[in-house]
């Protein structure tokens, strides 16, 4: 689940740079803001939650 | 009565109708009465005579005689005897003028950038200071020497790839002599055929053409930035963190991380070019390092923090987070002011020169940290107030770092309206993003370094492309492309966009990058010191002596520290 949670995190800079084919400069808002969304998503979610389930005050 | 009521409304109402008219009519009558009558026509000036060498023989300085009595007023000191003469047999010419001032112009700016690179340099006292403060005494040493010692790692894996990493294509530079040997960036073409820098190629150990005054100069002032991310890591990881394995993470911080964004943003590198390359506002822009800076400190720290697990005690069994209150609290807030001194020399300082280029907008770059810091602290202490019923010391501490960190990216771009906002809204972030990583994360940071630097950080690369009101003029263009930095409230929405690329490079790759590295030094030397040594303190496990030997520490329930009155 690390692995990915760090996928997730890179996929999210794709999208956001993806962003730059986008037609439209509010269009490009949202996709940018989504990527970052995304990125964020797997460090904080995904990636956080591997590390939680073995947390040493769950010991 | 009635008819009576009536009449005193209407004319209480006609009164204020007045009063509101003459308050408006009073600026503006003074206004007007203040504007300049436009001038009368006049015949053209005539052409200006071009200056020759002749004129400049023309011009004597004072005689010997005249100096050796002595110039207590400074009239005859500074003149056209002290301008250095290329060929003494031929005498002073126009191209020694032409060429001293440019000199002068060169100097000033290295003296500029060199006096607020020792300013940054002394903010790691103030992080030191801050950062022990925040911690338990039985860890005031090793917590103390992660800071004294980011110094020496970092600048020595500046010193070694860091710099020609993330400088190695920076040239030209205007402003500090061209930095002409810096011209070499690996670049791939990416996206539509467009050239992505990814990295610098000259520069390594400041040898070669790198052995260069203006190189000099900028490798002095970009280390210390450099140094100022290292050490944002060392407060998130504290109290639980060999010393070796921060050694080793602090060089791959200085060597890789940090130089391979710092190139993307200021080396001309590729999120730099998303103007040019993509017609998105000026690119990404971050003035004095935000993003560069803090963020990627703070994106380092939650990496190392969520690898390395939190403290013992910190959480119950349940999750409920336990506070861990710091030994030194006057400390903290002493290391505050220290940082905030630091800031003059951080953003200001970051137009590398005050002479040309606009670069006279110092004193509004000044103005602006200091205002968001101080909005930032207030609201801090507001919402602690408020919510809490006291007005919390830590908080209102790291509400002024909050605001200042916030202010760092956008501080050459914005007026001190803007500024007051975003040290404002900082300050209120940081407070909400604590609590957020404490409780809902629940990623143990003593210090609080990933929602000041990583949270506020991300929040002033987005403020950029909030409030930039494109009025500042660094030569008339910015990252290669002219005109002004403006951002959404302003007219120019594309800015944001390139921010948001950004936050989600500084999201996805940064700390994507920083969580591997950190996974590859705890695979191979292990991150966290044992539950031995954490609850004894690290003082005495990690570096072989108390930071306060005179005193019994104890941590009720937790454990204590070595109990020197026994031996004695």
């Amino acid at each position: 689940m690390k692995i990915v949670g760090l996928l997730v995190c890179v996929l999210g800079w794709l999208i956001a740079v993806m962003s730059v084919k986008v037609p439209g400069v509010y269009a490009q808002l949202l996709v940018a803001a989504a990527g970052f969304v995304v990125a964020a998503i797997g460090a904080l979610a995904i990636l956080n939650r591997a590390h939680l389930r073995d947390a040493i005050w769950k010991a | 009565m009635l008819i009576r009521i009536n009449q005193a409304r209407h004319q209480l109402t006609f009164l204020i109708s007045v009063l509101l008219a003459g308050a408006w009519l009073l600026p503006v009558s003074l206004a007007l009465a203040q504007a300049p009558t436009p001038a009368a026509a006049s015949s053209p000036a005539p052409a200006p005579k071009p200056i020759t060498t002749a004129d400049i023989k023309s011009i004597s300085g004072p005689s010997a005689a005249d100096e050796a009595k002595g110039d207590p007023g400074g009239t005859i000191t500074g003149t056209v005897n002290d301008i250095p003469v290329t060929d003494t047999k031929v005498g002073l010419t126009l191209a020694d003028v032409v060429n001293t001032v440019g000199q002068n112009r060169i100097a000033i700016n290295l003296v500029w950038t060199l006096i607020t690179g020792y300013l940054v340099m002394f903010m790691q006292a103030g992080f030191a200071a801050v950062e022990t403060g925040l911690c338990r005494a039985k860890n005031a040493n090793h917590t103390f020497m992660m800071n004294f010692m980011v110094y020496g790692w970092g600048l020595f894996a500046y010193w070694v790839m860091g710099f020609a990493l993330q400088q190695g294509g920076c040239a030209p530079n205007t402003n500090l002599g061209g930095l002409s040997p810096l011209n070499s960036e690996f670049t791939i073409n990416f996206l539509g055929g467009k050239p992505w820098g990814l990295f610098g190629e000259k520069g390594f150990f400041l040898s070669g053409p790198a052995y260069d005054v203006g190189v000099m100069v900028m490798f002095l002032f970009q280390m210390v930035f450099m140094d100022t991310a290292t050490t944002i890591v060392t407060g998130a990881a504290a109290e639980r963190w060999k010393f070796l394995a921060f050694s080793i993470s602090t060089f791959f911080l200085g060597a890789i991380t940090y130089p391979l964004y710092g190139n993307w943003a200021w080396g001309g590198g590729w999120t730099s070019q998303l103007g040019a390359n993509y017609g998105l506002g000026h690119g990404y822009c971050d003035f004095a390092g935000s993003g560069v800076v803090h963020a990627v400190g703070g994106m380092t720290a939650l990496a190392v923090s969520m690898i390395i697990g939190p403290r013992i005690g910190k959480y119950t069994r349940d999750g409920k987070a336990n506070p861990m209150p710091g030994h030194d609290i006057t400390m903290v807030l002493l290391g505050c002011f220290i940082l905030a001194f630091g800031w003059f020399g951080f953003n200001p300082g970051s137009t590398l020169g005050a002479s040309g280029n606009g670069n006279l907008r110092i004193g509004s770059i000044a103005v602006n940290t200091m205002l968001a810091g101080c909005t930032g602290s207030i609201a801090s202490l507001l919402y602690m107030w408020i919510r809490f019923g006291k007005p919390d010391a830590s908080m209102a501490g790291n509400g002024l770092l909050a605001g200042l960190v916030a202010i760092t990216a956008p501080s050459g771009f914005v007026n001190t309206v803007g500024a007051a906002i975003i040290g404002f809204f900082a300050g209120m972030l940081v407070c909400l993003s604590v609590e957020f990583v404490e409780r809902v994360l629940r990623v143990d940071d003593p210090v609080g370094a990933i929602s000041v630097h990583g949270t506020c950080g991300l929040w002033g690369v987005i403020s950029v492309g909030l409030f930039a009101d494109g009025t500042s003029n660094y030569g008339g263009s910015w990252n290669g492309v002219n005109g002004s930095v403006t951002g959404l409230f302003y007219g120019d929405p594309s800015q944001l966009v390139a921010q948001l690329i950004g936050c989600a490079t500084l999201m996805g790759i940064v700390f994507t990058l920083s969580y591997v590295l950190n996974w590859l030094v705890d695979a191979i030397v292990g991150q966290r010191v044992g539950a031995q040594s954490e609850l004894e303190g690290l003082d005495l496990p990690e570096m072989g002596a108390l930071g306060y030997p005179e005193f019994q520490l104890v941590t009720a329930g937790l454990g204590r520290s070595l109990d020197v009155t026994a031996a004695d």
